[in-house]
């Protein structure tokens, strides 16, 4: 078994933190799904140390959700100290992740998330920065490289383990990639290679098959699974047969998919309100759709959703008519 | 006098200039919808930077407003990898004194010119809850809704929108 920090890991796969679709009501229903590590949306480390209020739901894990991470990013070690501390402090989370890999313009461009790759130094800074902060085990997510000409995970990984981290998970993708191409497994099995820490496996898992063959190829201690999973959580059960070598379970019939889409809604409107959280449900719902048969009209209805009764309409409308 | 106005591409020269609009525009804009240590972070000379940094990208197009040879007016574009064929228009800025004559529509018709010049099949933009003004605008000339989300940055919630049909957009610019 996986030990990160010395906490047991009991299943070696993971939900990848993604912003604006990992939160709380998601991992809840990826943790019955069979998700043995899962991760808060990353939060700023600016907005914690500015007391921002708005952060903090971010952090709330589940109702046992343990082990868990709580993500911050930012690139001012005095900042992300203070950030780690308080993260830890308001979620309860065994481990502070950090984020050193997201590549959306506005963070990177700003050094933040994979802007921290082009200036390993500071990076280091940042990782023994957050270690005497957060008060427990602190991971850290980053890619390949900034691009294909500057790959240098396997220093990184090095370096970040010198500074302290107690595990590394590694998307195989440079961050001009951003989700573009195909996952590069050989630099993560490098990776592997040069570090003692848990390494964690992330990109393209796509299939149940996918679990085994990233661990086995790459010799990582977990697969992390990003967007295979969006609307559907079942992958994870699907990979977790395949690891044990069981055989596969089918995806549920689609009511019992949608039954789960609309607990997803449910338990989302009582963390965030029932507006913001059918607003975010269109997303989602289109997601558990997507390449059900005939879903056009029904697609059309759930980007008007914005109350609990509407989720409920459209979904009696799709179990009467498409199941 | 007839004013002269004009848009056109971003030069060197423009840089000091659009990083006042920019940060005026968002302190102004923004203030109670977005975290106020957002704004009072940012200043002339780091939003410079960024926009020095954006224009020097070369996959990136940015356009400012011309007028009466200051700059009055902003439009920033760039590729949306996160679908496919999308280009984003990141930023859109018209000072207090433009505004009311059109220059809003015509700055995003020249962003839809860049993008399809560029091979995107839609345009995508962001927009805060609350800016209602800037909301309609874009709704008004046909932008559908792609979903909702919270900025990761900022945390204010707000909605992707998006253009499909890039020549129509264009042609909406030329009407005054």
């Amino acid at each position: 078994m996986v030990s990160i920090g010395g906490i047991e890991i009991k299943t070696p796969l993971a939900l990848a933190p993604m912003a604006g679709v990992t939160d709380v009501a998601f991992r809840t229903i990826c943790r019955e799904q069979g998700a043995g590590l899962t991760c808060t949306e990353m939060v700023s480390s600016k907005a914690l140390c500015f007391q921002d209020k708005k952060s903090i739901p971010l952090l709330k894990l589940g109702d046992g959700e343990h082990p868990a991470a709580a993500q911050i990013f930012g690139s001012d070690p005095v900042c992300m100290q203070e950030a780690a501390a308080i993260a830890h402090q308001v979620s309860g989370a065994d481990f502070i992740d950090i984020n050193m890999g997201c590549p959306v313009p506005k963070v990177a461009n700003s050094g933040d998330g994979s802007g921290l790759m082009r200036n390993p130094d500071l990076a280091v800074k940042v990782m023994e920065a957050v270690v005497r902060g957060a008060g427990c085990p602190v991971t850290v997510k980053f890619r390949l490289g900034w691009d294909k000409g500057s790959i240098n995970c396997v220093e990184f990984a090095r370096a970040m383990e010198e500074a302290g981290a107690a595990a590394v998970a590694v998307h195989g993708r440079t961050k001009v990639q951003m989700y573009a191409g195909a996952a590069n497994w050989d630099w993560i099995r490098e990776v592997k290679k040069a570090v003692r820490i848990p390494v964690m496996a992330n990109g393209d898992v796509f299939k149940p098959e996918d679990a085994p063959r990233i661990l086995k190829y790459t010799g990582a201690d977990i697969a992390m699974i990003g967007r295979g999973i969006f609307g559907n959580p079942w992958l994870f059960a699907q990979c977790r047969a395949a690891l044990e070598g069981r055989e596969i379970p089918p995806m549920p019939p689609l009511s019992e998919r949608c039954d789960t889409a609309v607990r997803q809604f449910e338990l989302s409107a009582a963390n965030k309100g029932e507006k913001i959280a059918c607003l975010e449900a269109r997303r989602h719902y289109a997601w558990y759709l997507k390449g059900v048969p005939h879903a056009g009209y029904y697609k059309e209805q759930i980007v008007k959703i914005t109350t609990l009764e509407d989720v409920y309409r459209v979904t009696k409308g799709i179990k009467r008519d498409l199941c | 006098m007839k004013q002269s106005t004009e848009i056109r591409p971003a030069r060197e020269a423009d840089m000091e200039a659009v990083g006042r609009l920019y940060t005026d525009s968002w302190q102004r804009t923004y203030r109670g919808l977005i975290p106020d240590w957002v704004l009072d972070e940012m200043t002339p000379e780091k939003s410079r930077d960024k926009w020095t940094r954006y224009r020097e990208q070369k996959e990136n197009g940015l356009f400012v407003l011309e007028r009466d040879g200051a700059v009055a007016g902003l439009a920033a574009c760039r590729p949306f990898p996160e679908r496919e064929n999308s280009a984003l228009l990141d930023s859109l800025h018209v000072a207090p004194e433009a505004q009311g004559s059109g220059w809003g529509r015509k700055l995003i018709s020249r962003a839809a010119r860049w993008a399809r010049e560029s091979g995107f099949r839609e345009l995508v933009i962001f927009v805060v809850q609350g800016n209602r003004r800037a909301e309609q605008l874009y709704r008004g000339m046909g932008a559908k809704e792609l979903y909702f989300f919270h900025d990761p940055v900022d945390g204010a919630p707000s909605w992707a929108l998006a253009w499909e049909d890039l020549e129509a957009l264009e042609e909406l610019g030329d009407r005054n």
